[in-house]
């Protein structure tokens, strides 16, 4: 049994780790991305209301 | 809960309601409502994807899951990661199907087989998923009645009021309004996690939990596939995989991240990079549910809560400090909206596009289409609502939520699949599929509610929902191919290839 402990502590690691790290770049580009979206339905919006 | 907790959880529900009150003015037609235009980028897509898949109810059921199975519980978690990671390298059925430009799923249905098949596919998916959904509501109320140390008799007021305000913001703002909320859940619900991981493995110790476990719960804890298993074995991992391959790819409100992005090769990005996240989205909630069951069995309590669910809110309540509570109760939350917005907005507009559209007698405009969306939002809630204080759960949340998705996924897996890369698969195949695939699991449903005069050995293969979900995927593929091959010269199948992609933006 104790493998199998050593071996979910290290799943546990491994995946906290990389959410946090994946979830914080994805948190700094997809806010980039939000701005950019509504710019772009912002202009396709006044295109709809010519 | 201190004033602050209070405060914070105010301030987060005041914005959200805001943001769909803001976003309407940026839907100008049914693209913009449905999939948000076809403008998502990579990581606004991911950030999108990963708050709808860990909804409030996500976290309730992984943590139970961490209850009841302790470490083994995990693997659910490495076959997502493994699901998503393998479909977003691959590119298996979202790179295609995002290539057809589909704003639905059964609308490929009809594109490569037949009108029929469009409708029933939706019925079977609308059903699939409003039921998988029936839970929800029920689920979250019980979250913030055990969080927020409400009387537990006002449950169902609390979880009439929670449906009201996620109704509201979902049927002004449409997709865009989901988009931008989904992205503050996503923030928010990091931070929260994270602080609360801490927490709850700070207040045990991690060698007291594996300790206690061992002693409580023995080897069954830590090895998924021990001989003699309670509640999960081959049989039951077989299963999941399945399940995860078939919910990534085509559970809706996931394809429909990979449908609105601004290109196939997005698409495929967004499923790789997800994935990553996958495995700590199981593992996070479930690392609190194995918390909270070494904390009550420490304290001896175990036997006083009502449900498995209660254990998780409980123990967070207790261990948590004043201003980390509010922060956590307004991520889950902000988790509990962004999920149930995706998926009513999902299951609504299969209503609309794929049932009524299709059926009626002359096409409908986009308003229209738009108005019986919302429509079709408003009645979905008001049934989760009712269906959540009447429906028992058969075990645990997780498995009602993976047999009730099986009776969608097994079929349209088969179908969706082998029509993206088999030609010879046809209409007949794909009415066997479809029907075949959702047999077993709503027989179980059925049974878990009702005793029925069913013979002994049919009865313990569908009481089992291991066993039921298995085999609903094998007579899917079985009764695809078959009807497939069987009828070739009386239904030929249909040849065809995806219109070209223009970029856009």
């Amino acid at each position: 049994m104790s493998s199998w402990a050593f071996f979910w502590k290290l799943v546990f690691c491994v995946s906290v780790g990389l959410f946090f790290v994946v979830a914080a770049v994805v948190a700094v580009r997809g806010f980039i991305d939000l701005m950019q979206m509504f710019a772009r339905l912002k202009d396709m919006s006044r295109d709809h209301d010519r | 809960m201190a004033a602050v907790d209070w405060i914070l959880i105010s301030i987060y529900l005041a914005f959200v309601l805001g943001a769909g009150f803001l976003t309407r003015r940026f839907i100008g037609g049914l693209a913009d409502y449905l999939v948000a235009g076809r403008q998502l980028r990579t990581h606004l897509a991911v950030a999108t994807l990963s708050a709808t898949e860990l909804g409030l109810v996500t976290v309730m059921y992984q943590a139970e899951e961490g209850y009841v199975n302790g470490f083994s519980a995990f693997v659910i978690g490495l076959i997502a990661c493994a699901a998503y990671f393998f479909i977003g390298v691959s590119g298996f059925i979202i790179k295609r199907l995002r290539q057809f430009r589909v704003m639905t799923v059964p609308e490929f249905y009809e594109i490569r087989y037949s009108r029929g098949i469009r409708v029933i596919g939706a019925l079977v998916l609308t059903a699939s998923g409003v039921l998988n959904m029936g839970m929800f509501v029920y689920i979250g109320g019980i979250f913030l009645v055990n969080v927020m140390g409400i009387n537990p008799e006002y449950l169902p007021h609390t979880m009439t009021v929670l449906m009201a305000v996620v109704l509201l913001y979902t049927i002004l703002g449409g997709m865009v309004s989901v988009v931008l909320t989904d992205y503050v859940q996503f923030v928010v619900m990091t931070i929260g996690g994270g602080l609360a991981t801490y927490f709850a493995v700070r207040a045990v110790g991690w060698d007291s939990i594996v300790s206690v476990l061992e002693v409580q719960k023995g080897e069954a804890a830590f090895n998924p596939v021990a001989a003699i298993h309670p509640s999960y074995g081959w049989s039951f991992i077989f299963w999941q995989i399945l399940v995860q391959l078939g919910a990534a790819t085509l559970w809706p409100p996931s394809t429909t991240r990979a449908l609105s992005t601004d290109s196939p090769a997005t698409s495929k990005k967004v499923f790789a990079i997800a994935g990553l996240t996958f495995m700590g989205r199981a593992v996070l909630p479930m690392t609190w549910g194995i918390a909270a069951f070494v904390w009550l069995t420490q304290k001896g309590i175990t036997g006083q809560l009502g449900s498995n669910l209660e254990a998780m809110p409980q123990f967070l309540r207790a261990v948590l400090p004043a201003g980390i509570i509010g922060l956590v109760t307004a991520g889950m939350l902000a988790a509990f909206m962004s999920t149930h917005d995706s998926y009513l907005l999902c299951w609504s507009s299969v209503i609309a596009q794929d049932i009524i559209a299709p059926l009626a007698r002359r096409p409908l405009s986009p308003k229209a289409r738009i108005f019986i969306t919302r429509v079709s939002i408003v009645l979905v809630g008001i049934f989760l609502v009712v269906w959540g204080l009447w429906f028992k759960l058969p075990e645990t949340a997780w498995r009602y939520m993976a047999i009730t998705g099986s009776m969608y996924t097994a079929g349209a897996l088969t179908v969706i699949g082998l029509g993206l890369y088999w030609k010879k698969c046809n209409t007949v195949g794909a009415y066997c599929g479809i029907i075949l695939g959702a047999v077993l699991p709503a027989t179980f449903l059925v049974l878990s509610q009702v005793d029925l005069p069913l013979p002994e050995i049919v009865k313990a293969f569908v009481s089992s929902d291991k066993l039921a979900g298995l085999s609903s995927y094998i007579i899917a593929l079985a009764g695809t191919v078959f009807g497939s091959l069987l009828t070739q010269k009386s239904h030929p199948p249909k040849s065809v290839s995806p219109p070209e992609e223009v970029q856009e933006g």
